[in-house]
């Protein structure tokens, strides 16, 4: 029973880091590889306004969260705008140099120590007991408690909203999207601001959870799989490609060995590679995009 | 007062190669212009200046200038041209192919916004029946007919002052394209709009045109209403295959001599 | 403006010795004779530091020649670069610690490990292209970081493998001169076998599939073929480097290799610039003496302890905004850089080379 926690745990972990990886690449072809940096720096905010609103917690995780949107902004204002139009690969390779730099400005400005964000804002942390005498952290419960809300309110946003129909439609066709008036970066910026909000909520229940460190970004690396096993450019794709990596994950370790840990995500993905390129749900575009 | 002027338009591509050079075209208000030529004559790189896309293949607008109501927009980014009505139906990948139709028309951006969008729904629905029948059905599935009305119908809904339409009737079958252009002259008189028509059959453009322009080489060679043009010798002999007389071999007349009859 | 330097210009070659001959004129011969020169004095006068310094430059330039091969050459995107020189380090580590086999045979047997993990690495590339095969590769690159680990832990080595230095008839070698000329010598094997590669029939079959695979199909090529030629010859050639990273450093351990060397070794061939084996020399150089010069650069500046502490932090960020300026400015590299001057000067006062039947 307490396994069957532990991946439905993981398994919104990865989910709700997972869906970031997909907004982008669904609007712009883009994959984020500085996903995950981005989440770690989320977290890290709120421990820079935890100091700023003292006493206040929910202020200071709201703060936190407005301001990984206005990050998500400002990244692609500055930066990935001036990557629109080159070639895929140099603007993946511009996401990692950002992730790069994220990690060195975030060391120079915290500091590499462990630091946890639950004791900076004061709330507490108790364990939740569950039927079958499985234990979870009540964070790690919000966590899949606001996976299941994010999920269900981008589905209804991109299905029925209408800049939602207007995100896909620039990810299908950008061109004939600017032909019908439809501001391309305006577009773009959304899908930035959106992916990194919900990265920054990822980080932000994680490390309430267990503290905030500089290897945060691992985790969003591991989640990548999940996005792509799914489908990379599918919702329903990486919810699912989450529970397949997580179950192969808690199980694995449980059973077999605990250093596979780091290395089963990309088992499962070197594996749906071979099998099925595109993902589980992802469209089957030409794999040839450069 | 025309609605759209070009003037003297030089296109360079890559900084070196002219595609259009010296183009001088208008549009009127609600008026139908059509623009014949072969292959690579420089029609859709016009079209392309008009709407704003060059940017994409390294090409600029060098010379000459484009005004739209009074104010100039060459050079002007693409999404502001669309905003000041003028809208582009593109040769290629003119729809959402993951899209189904209803959202396909929801998606272009107008000023208009509730009882008014509605409104205009369900006029184009009037104008395109077919649609309004496939209106669950993904735009890739449709057929090549069905695709170019849902590609118009989808430029409409941005409540243009100017169409422009790039190669209407390529890859339909006659009947279609005859179809179609029923219906853009549909369009002009209910929706009061002015359409540019890009066209390599002429004999399609020709009936519904009110002014057409020939271009080859990257200028304009002889322009004028639908009667002129359709009467004249060397647009019946070589754009509507209607040769009079014996059929001379192509070789037999000389770019020089044809260009004498071009401009006399 | 001045008389420039005689190279060669167009095409005056009238014998076959001519065609496969390097450098053409004289005055390049010359040129060629005083950079030999220079690189065979060079360790006799430069300190141990520099020394170093050049050491891990040559032995980064065989990596970044092998990358370009693959990425830049014949246009199968690998970020798994890491893990094929773990392999080849760990492939040395373990046979000299388990067997004590001396490097005439561990030197073979990265070589070989690498052709074997070039297969590896290389298949889905029949199957994938672009992003889908960078991720493949990514994915292998942790397969093989976490085999190494396995092989850490359970033999004990959990802080690394130490590596004897290799020794030749009982002398010992080692020293900084004598891994200065190993690995110039390496680096220069790997230019030649790059240089000569590309001339040949299998390199223009690289720039085939690269460019077109289509084309280059009706024409012949095997695509396949070519593909895993290139990931195995690449791969072969980090391997070994790999293992020369393991005797040079005398320690092999998991987290030498991490992500960011495979991103450092992508990153020499951007900077340096794609296409180019000229350009992965320069990246190579380039990267590697960059967290130096960012270490000297902090020395300069007023409240240098303060950041002193943090030298990784610094390197990182300051690699990550240096590798963004770069793809976002200059995509085409120093190379890039090197022909906008060398053009600037060759055509002055024109600008821009004439296209070929420009139209009027």
């Amino acid at each position: 029973m307490q396994l069957a926690v532990n991946i439905v745990v993981l398994a919104s972990i990865y989910a709700l880091i997972a869906c970031g990886y997909v907004l982008i690449y669904r609007v712009s072809r883009v994959l984020n590889l500085a996903h995950g940096e981005l989440m770690m720096l989320g977290a890290y905010m709120v421990l820079a306004t935890a100091s700023l609103f003292n006493g206040h917690p929910v202020i200071a995780l709201a703060a936190a969260i407005l301001l990984s949107l206005l990050v998500g902004v400002l990244v692609y204002v500055f930066l990935m705008r001036k990557m629109t139009g080159e070639m895929v690969l140099a603007a993946i390779l511009t996401t990692v140099a950002l992730g790069i730099l994220i990690r060195g400005l975030v060391v120079l400005i915290w500091s590499a120590q462990q630091q946890y964000p639950a004791q900076a804002l004061g709330v507490p942390n108790p364990s939740l007991v569950l039927f079958g005498g499985a234990r979870v952290s009540m964070w790690s419960a919000v966590l899949v408690g606001t996976t299941v809300i994010v999920y269900a309110a981008l589905f209804a946003f991109l299905r029925f909203g209408r800049w939602g129909m207007r995100m896909r439609a620039a990810g299908q066709n950008p061109l004939l999207a600017a032909q019908r008036g439809i501001n391309l970066h305006g577009v773009y910026a959304l899908a930035w601001s959106l992916s990194t909000l919900t990265g920054a909520l990822a980080g932000i229940l994680m490390a309430l959870d267990s503290g905030v460190t500089g290897g945060m970004p691992v985790i969003g690396l591991k989640a990548f799989p999940a996005a792509l096993v799914g489908g990379l450019d599918s919702l329903v794709g990486a919810l699912a490609g989450s529970l397949i990596i997580a179950a192969a994950e808690v199980l694995l370790i449980y059973y077999v060995d605990p250093l596979l840990s780091d290395v089963v995500p990309f088992l499962v993905l070197i594996a749906m590679l071979i099998v099925r390129p595109w993902g589980l749900f992802g469209t089957r575009e030409e794999l040839d995009r450069v | 007062m025309s609605l759209l002027e070009v003037e003297k338009i030089e296109v360079v591509y890559k900084r070196v190669i002219t595609a259009v050079q010296g183009v001088t075209l208008s549009v009127g208000p609600k008026q139908i212009v059509a623009i014949l030529g072969t292959n690579g004559a420089g029609k859709t790189t016009t079209l392309r200046a008009i709407s704003g896309f060059l940017g994409l293949d390294d090409a600029r607008i060098t010379e000459g200038a484009i005004s739209f109501a009074g104010r100039r927009i060459e050079n002007a980014p693409p999404h502001d041209i669309a905003a000041r009505g003028i809208v582009l139906v593109p040769e290629r990948d003119k729809v959402f192919p993951n899209l189904t139709v209803a959202e396909n028309l929801a998606v272009p951006v107008s000023r208009a916004s509730g009882a008014e969008r509605r409104r205009q729904d369900e006029q184009i629905y009037r104008l395109f029946p077919r649609l309004a029948e496939l209106r669950q059905r993904i735009g890739g599935l449709l057929s090549g007919g069905e695709r170019q009305m849902l590609a118009i119908a989808g430029a409409l809904m941005c409540r243009p002052s100017l169409l422009l339409v790039d190669e209407l009737s390529l890859g339909l079958a006659p009947v279609v394209v005859q179809d179609l252009t029923r219906r853009l002259l549909a369009v002009r008189d209910e929706l009061g709009i002015a359409i540019l028509l890009v066209e390599q059959s002429a004999a399609a453009a020709l009936t519904i045109a009110d002014y057409a322009y020939v271009m080859e080489n990257g200028r304009i060679v002889l322009d004028g209403d639908r009667e002129k043009l359709k009467s004249h010798q060397d647009v019946q002999e070589f754009y509507l295959g209607q040769a009079g007389g014996e059929r001379r071999s192509y070789r037999a007349v000389k770019q020089y001599r044809r260009s004498r009859r071009w401009y006399g | 403006m001045f008389r420039p330097v005689p190279r060669a210009s167009g095409y005056f070659r009238t014998g076959y010795g001519q065609d496969l001959a390097l450098v053409q004129t004289r005055a390049e011969r010359i040129g060629l004779a005083i950079f030999v020169v220079i690189l065979a004095g060079f360790p006799f006068v430069a300190s141990p530091f520099a020394l170093d310094l050049a050491c891990q430059v040559f032995l980064a330039s065989v990596g970044a020649l092998s990358l370009m091969l693959l990425t830049g050459y014949a246009g199968q995107i690998s970020l798994g670069h890491a893990g094929l020189i773990a392999a080849g380090a760990f492939t040395t580590g373990i046979l000299a610690r388990e067997i004590h086999a001396p490097f005439w045979i561990t030197l073979p047997a990265s070589a070989v490990t690498g052709i074997v993990l070039g297969f590896v690495f290389g298949l889905p590339s029949l199957r994938l292209r672009g992003l889908y095969l960078a991720v493949s590769t990514l994915a292998l690159h942790f397969v093989v970081i976490y085999l190494g680990g396995e092989y850490e832990t359970k033999r004990g080595f959990s802080t690394g493998i130490l590596v004897e230095p290799p020794s030749l008839a009982g002398f010992k070698l080692s020293g900084g001169r004598f891994w200065y000329f190993v690995l110039l010598a390496a680096a220069a094997l790997s230019l030649l076998i790059c240089i000569n590669l590309l001339r040949s029939r299998s390199g223009r079959a690289f720039r085939a599939v690269h460019a077109r695979e289509t084309v280059a199909e009706a024409l012949g090529i095997s695509i396949a073929g070519t593909k895993l030629l290139a990931f195995v010859i690449s791969s072969a050639m980090t391997s070994v480097a790999g293992c020369l990273f393991a005797y040079y450093r005398g320690f092999v351990s998991v987290e030498a290799f991490d992500l960011f060397l495979s991103i450092q070794y992508v990153a020499m061939i951007i900077i340096g610039g794609m296409g180019s084996l000229l350009g992965a020399l320069l990246g190579a150089a380039f990267v590697t003496l960059f967290p130096y010069a960012i270490e000297a650069l902090l020395h300069l500046l007023p409240n240098a302890d303060k950041l002193a502490g943090d030298i990784f932090a610094v390197n990182y960020a300051s690699f990550g905004v240096v590798m963004i300026l770069f793809l976002v400015f200059e995509p085409l590299g120093l190379v890039g850089i090197w022909h906008r001057l060398q053009n600037y000067f060759l055509l002055w006062p024109f600008r821009y080379r004439p296209l070929a039947g420009a139209r009027k």
